[in-house]
């Protein structure tokens, strides 16, 4: 029976980590909402990116780590292989010894309306960072992407089967207890058909769901299944009491509209396109938190006006802080930053320019590479992101470290190269005017050296810098903008393009995010998969390869080989790896960009 | 005709309005010529205050916004051009027939002007520019095509009042034809008020550019001082000259065209 | 009202049955030519084969169109509007709990910009060439060809970040939770920048047009007249100068609702007001069809009945509008 299901491990990557591709997107339209879009590993941000927490630009706050984070876990990384059986009893969270202000309500931006307040059945952005303080996960990824209990005590895996012990007397907000039944049903009748990316992922792998007592969940695979263990925080799987939801349509039942979790936080009102008030959880699991009194999530949709917000006093945090505005905010002292390098709405994304090899001007290397040495990547850096990342080194994101690749030979900057390239390929030009055909494979002679490129309105300026970068060289690029949803139908269903710009966010394993992109077998319409169509068995034989082992310096070596492989075949141009930053109040401590950003949150009077 | 511009070239601010007006078409049709650099060619440092080598300073990828403005004045030119003409067209006729023809002709009419106006227009604006891509003759005619109700109801509510009065009266007692009185009597004491309400629809125009620019839905294959005004919202203050010449460039083309409708409107009627 | 009146009302209100269902045909017919595929918003990154078609199902939309508009119309007219494909809530309830705030903001901004744009349309008219006149000119020009978003970012900066005077976004206080007449209060509080930017483009666009009327009106005989017999200045302009001149204003406010309407997606956007415009926009991106069309049947359906109301108003004004009709046929 196993032999006949579809590879859930492939599907996952390719669909998870499309996700993560879009939602950085998402949150940075204006008014996004956009449906869909959520993330494997972690959470919330409604705005820009997040998560690792790589550097604080102020000082005591933010290094005061809370204490999910700090306590020190022996569960496996996130990369090691869950064949082998694996017991982990991971310490209980305790809280700090120094004394942490209490009370008071933290006022958060956000910048989409959610609309409902149900996290399980939908991977809308918008819904998952005004909710999740409400809801939990078994597990949870802190910020070094370690696995940490959460509903789950701890787990054992077996051949393929996990089971999990869950926490003993943990009630929902309506005082009702916590029960292995909750979770069975939530898996079955919500998550893995109304959750987009669990059911694509979990649902089709899951043979099946046993609940011995009322602390033990057993999850039967039809085959090994191992990024189950990633899919279980409550981004990808948040916990709904079964008693509120069990013989009710889950998408429709009012309860969305005032949640039962068993959150750090509780309901209190929501006015849709203005605020969602929360409450302390006093009976939460874990002991002492949160210091909160209460946190209000207030919908902002500029993002200018959201920092303007914080500086006047109106909020205390907000999820991303515009270029411009960056210095500004960093100068000031009564504020602090936190600089992800992950984004929750996928982690460790680049900026990638996709060509649609399909078309025969693409069809020559040398014109792939005059493009990418046309192309003065620091500019993307400086100009467009105002320091807030990196230029791109290779394919696989540095965040990775097993799988990011030092000392790439991917050719640099180089505008004479690129017009001795194009030269080579048969693109003549005269003058300081757009190179025209000579003798390129497949293409009429005299045609113009022309084509267009496809972003979202909130790419647009990369558009722009490209076009003007490209025209130098005699390059002339038609831009094109599209709102999410008809930029994957052209691109992905239609294959009506050119060339593009996506997020691709890597996630934390290149399983999830990274092999979709070059994988043969996912060319074709699911969105935000391998938009170049790049074609090369080896290639996809090595990715197939590497997910199927346990080493990760095994995996590390066939991640290089592909990666000098791909930046010699240059299907694709990776621009740059994209960072967030969040600013508080910096009388804040505790602030996290998971999607428990406020859990342990504590601000001074 | 020429006697209206004659003594147009002696209002002091209808000669304003004019010269403003003419000073702004030739800058749109010399571009090329007046603009130092090409519109998306990166040759300042981004974010440039304004300086002598670049008097407008630059945006934050390195474009010299004097070239950008210059350049820009064409697509809004073109933009004010067609949606005025279409507007005026449409308005008029629209507008006179219904106020001065048959009842069924009029409920007709304003049947059809009432649905024309009653989609909102800057919500169509945004829909085509976010479903159908952006451009900015999609944009113009779509514009130009839905702009006219509020000219026509206007023209309509005058013609109906000045039907009653006294010479038009007399001038169908005298045995005018209807469209005699329509052409030689109504039209002229209506073409004042359509220009004035020109400026506004212009005005309007290069404001729903801006709009759409604003929330990322611009043209990005041409610039345009909507678009550049709405794209420097980002940076108001971190770079003013960003978005105060693109909008000084607006208020000064509406302020012009406010003017020369205005005098207009004079020496036409107040004779 | 005359019973001539009685019968254009009457009349009027007929007519604007067809309107009402003209907007829906066209509207519906606008959206769904439109490409893209909400599915896409509603599955978001994921969703495979099945759930796409489970979903297609679950909302009607693998039926052929012709049929999807009928069931819409059938719904309609029992005054349901369908369910947000995304929310899988009611449209009606949806719109209904942004309404208020809307309506708020719109309304005050409607009424402002009247009175005090006649006001000001007036004191121009009255001081023809003057300082006074060109002031006042001068500056609803300017403000007419500012843009919204700027104006409203520029006086958060001024007049909520710099001075503290107002708050910078929202609708209420986020850290108080206050009820009775220190709600109002707050709520007002938290109105008083975005009616101004708001109203300030429609305060000058009436001023303008009622100058312009005045002015010409100024010059006809009954007002000549009316001098003649020596009246004071004041009881020309109000009595006299002012009644015609009117009509046009009157006229186009239908369509200035219109145009408040569609302005506040931007400032409710720039303000970060919880109304129907954002709710309408991110509906247009995420191709939220049943949302997107009750936004515009709910905004067409106003302005049509302000259209009608103004109608009737013009009547009262000026009688011979009712009658003159009907005196034609």
């Amino acid at each position: 029976m196993t032999k006949h299901r579809p590879s859930p491990l492939k599907r996952f990557g390719a669909l998870v980590g499309a996700g993560l591709a879009t939602l950085l997107f998402a949150g940075l339209a204006p008014s996004s909402s956009a449906a869909a879009h959520k993330t494997v590993v972690k959470k919330v941000a409604p705005t820009k990116r997040a998560t690792a927490l790589r550097r604080t630009t102020t000082k005591p706050n933010t290094t005061a780590a809370p204490p999910t984070t700090a306590a020190p876990t022996t569960a496996p990384p996130t990369a090691a292989s869950t064949t082998a059986p694996a017991t982990t009893t991971p310490p209980v969270t305790a809280p700090p010894t120094t004394a942490v202000p209490r009370g008071g309500v933290l006022v958060a931006a956000i910048s989409s309306d959610p609309g409902q307040l149900n996290p399980a059945i939908t991977t809308s952005g918008a819904v998952h960072s005004a909710s999740e303080l409400m809801f939990n996960g078994l597990v949870e990824i802190d910020a070094k992407g370690r696995l940490v209990p959460e509903l789950a005590e701890s787990w054992t895996v077996n051949s393929g089967d996990y089971t999990f012990k869950l926490r003993r007397g943990v009630l929902w907000h309506d005082g009702q207890p916590f029960t292995s039944d909750d979770v069975k049903y939530t898996f079955e009748e919500v998550l893995t058909k109304l959750h987009a990316r669990t059911r694509a992922s979990v649902g089709d792998a899951i043979y099946k769901i046993e609940t011995p007592d009322p602390l033990t969940v057993v999850f039967r695979f039809f085959k090994p299944y191992s990024p189950f263990l990633q899919q279980l925080n409550v981004t990808e799987a948040p916990i709904l009491p079964a008693h509120i939801y069990r013989g009710t349509d889950p998408s429709t039942n009012p309860a969305n509209l005032k949640p039962i979790g068993t959150g750090p936080f509780k309901f209190e009102s929501y006015r849709p396109g203005a605020e969602l008030r929360l409450t302390a959880n006093k009976s939460y699991f874990k002991p002492g938190l949160p210091y909160l009194d209460g946190v209000v999530l207030r919908v902002i949709p500029d993002a200018s006006n959201q920092a303007i917000a914080l500086e006047a006093g109106e909020v205390d945090f907000i999820y991303g802080v515009n270029g411009p505005d960056l210095p500004r905010i960093q100068a000031n002292k009564s504020l602090a930053t936190l600089e992800t390098l992950n984004n929750p709405g996928g982690s460790n994304c680049i900026m990638t320019v996709s060509f649609n090899l399909d078309k025969p001007i693409f069809g020559d290397q040398r014109t792939r590479q005059a493009v990418l040495q046309s192309l003065d990547r620091k500019q993307f850096l400086d100009r467009i992101l105002f320091g807030q990342g990196k230029v791109a080194t290779g394919p696989i994101a540095s965040g990775i470290p097993f799988g990011y690749a030092k000392d790439l030979a991917m050719p640099g900057f180089d505008r004479a190269a690129a017009a001795r390239l194009l030269d080579d390929a048969g693109w003549k030009r005269t003058g300081s005017g757009t190179r025209t055909a000579d003798g390129v494979k497949g293409v009429a002679d005299g045609s113009a050296l022309r084509f267009r490129f496809l972003s979202f309105p909130t790419f647009a300026q990369y558009g722009q810098l490209i076009k003007s970068q490209l025209g130098e060289v005699g390059i002339d690029v038609q831009l094109e903008t599209l709102d999410p949803t008809p930029f994957a139908d052209r691109v992905f269903v239609r294959r009506d393009f050119d060339t593009n710009v996506i997020s691709y966010c890597n996630g934390t394993d290149p399983e999830i995010g990274v092999r979709r992109m070059y994988d043969l077998k996912q060319i074709g319409p699911i969105a935000f998969s391998n938009s170049s169509a790049y074609r090369n068995p080896l290639v996809s034989q090595q990715f197939e390869d590497a997910s199927t082992r346990d080493n990760l310096d095994t995996r590390a070596a066939i991640y290089r080989k592909i990666q000098e492989t791909l930046v010699s075949d240059l299907p694709y141009i990776w621009l740059v790896e994209t960072t967030g930053v969040r600013a508080f109040r910096s009388s804040c401590t505790g602030i996290t960009d998971a999607g428990h950003f406020a859990e342990a949150a504590s601000c001074k009077k | 005709m020429a006697s209206w511009l004659s003594r147009l070239a002696r209002h002091p601010t209808g000669l304003v309005g004019l010269i403003g007006t003419l000073l702004v078409v030739s800058v749109g049709v010399a571009a090329p010529v007046l603009a130092p650099n090409k519109p998306f060619a990166l040759v300042a440092p981004p974010l440039a205050a304004p300086s002598r080598a670049f008097w407008m300073g630059s945006d934050a990828l390195g474009h010299d916004l004097l070239s950008q403005v210059i350049h820009g004045a064409r697509s809004s030119l073109f933009m004010a051009a067609v949606v005025s003409a279409l507007v005026l067209i449409i308005g008029i006729v629209v507008g006179l027939v219904a106020g001065s023809g048959r009842a069924w002709l009029d409920d007709l009419l304003m049947r059809v002007t009432e649905v024309v106006q009653i989609i909102p227009r800057f919500f169509l604006a945004l829909l085509v520019s976010a479903m159908f891509g952006a451009g900015t003759t999609r944009l113009a005619l779509l514009l130009g095509f839905t702009s006219w109700p509020t000219l026509a109801r206007i023209v309509r509510a005058e013609t109906q009042t000045l039907t009653e009065r006294d010479f038009v009266t007399a001038a169908r007692a005298l045995g005018s034809s209807r469209r005699r009185v329509l052409t030689r009597e109504i039209l002229p004491n209506v073409v004042p008020t359509a220009f004035a309400y020109l400026g506004l629809v212009v005005a309007q125009a290069l404001l729903v550019e801006a709009g759409i620019g604003f929330l990322g839905l611009g043209d990005p294959n041409t610039v345009s001082w909507g678009q550049l005004a709405g794209e420097a919202q980002r940076f108001l203050r971190v770079a003013w000259w960003l978005p105060v010449f693109p909008g000084a460039c607006i208020a000064f083309t509406v302020l012009s065209l406010n003017l020369l409708g205005d005098a207009l409107a004079d020496v036409i009627i107040r004779r | 009202m005359t019973h001539a009146g009685l019968r254009f009302a009457a009349r009027r209100l007929g007519l604007a049955i067809p309107t009402v269902f003209a907007v829906v045909v066209l509207s519906f017919v606008l959206i769904h030519a439109a490409p893209g595929d909400p599915v896409t918003a509603i599955a978001g990154d994921g969703g495979d084969a099945a759930y796409y078609a489970e979903t297609r199902a679950r909302f009607g939309l693998d039926r052929p169109i012709g049929r999807q508009f009928l069931s819409y119309l059938g719904r309609l007219l029992r005054g349901d509007l369908g369910r947000s494909y995304l929310q899988g809530r009611p449209v009606r309830a949806m719109i209904a709990e942004r309404l208020p705030a809307t309506l708020l903001l719109t309304g005050t901004a409607l009424f402002l910009s009247t009175v005090i744009g006649i006001a000001l349309g007036l004191f121009a008219a009255s001081r023809h060439g003057r300082g006074g006149d060109v002031f006042v000119s001068s500056i609803a020009v300017l403000v007419l060809a500012t843009p919204a978003f700027w104006l409203g970012q520029l006086t958060i900066i001024w007049f909520a970040l710099r001075t503290g005077w107002f708050p910078v976004q929202g609708m209420t206080n986020a850290r108080v939770v206050n009820t009775g007449w220190r709600a109002a209060i707050d709520v007002t509080h938290h109105l008083a920048l975005p009616v101004a930017v708001l109203a300030a483009q429609e305060v000058a666009a009436v001023a303008r047009l009622l100058r312009t009327g005045v002015l010409t009106e100024l010059e006809s005989a009954h007002v000549l007249m009316a001098r003649a017999k020596g009246l004071p200045e004041r009881r020309v302009y109000l009595r006299h100068a002012l009644r015609r001149p009117l009509l046009p204003v009157l006229a186009v406010i239908g369509s200035r609702l219109g145009q408040i309407l569609s302005g506040t997606v931007v400032i409710e956007i720039v303000f970060g007001w919880p109304g129907v415009g954002r709710l309408l926009l991110s509906a247009m991106q995420n191709r939220d069809v049943p949302v997107v069309l009750g936004v515009f049947l709910l905004t067409a359906t106003t302005v049509i009945v302000a259209n009608l109301l103004v109608d009737l108003a013009s009547a009262r004004i000026d009688p011979r509008i009712a009658l003159g009709r009907n005196d034609r046929r």
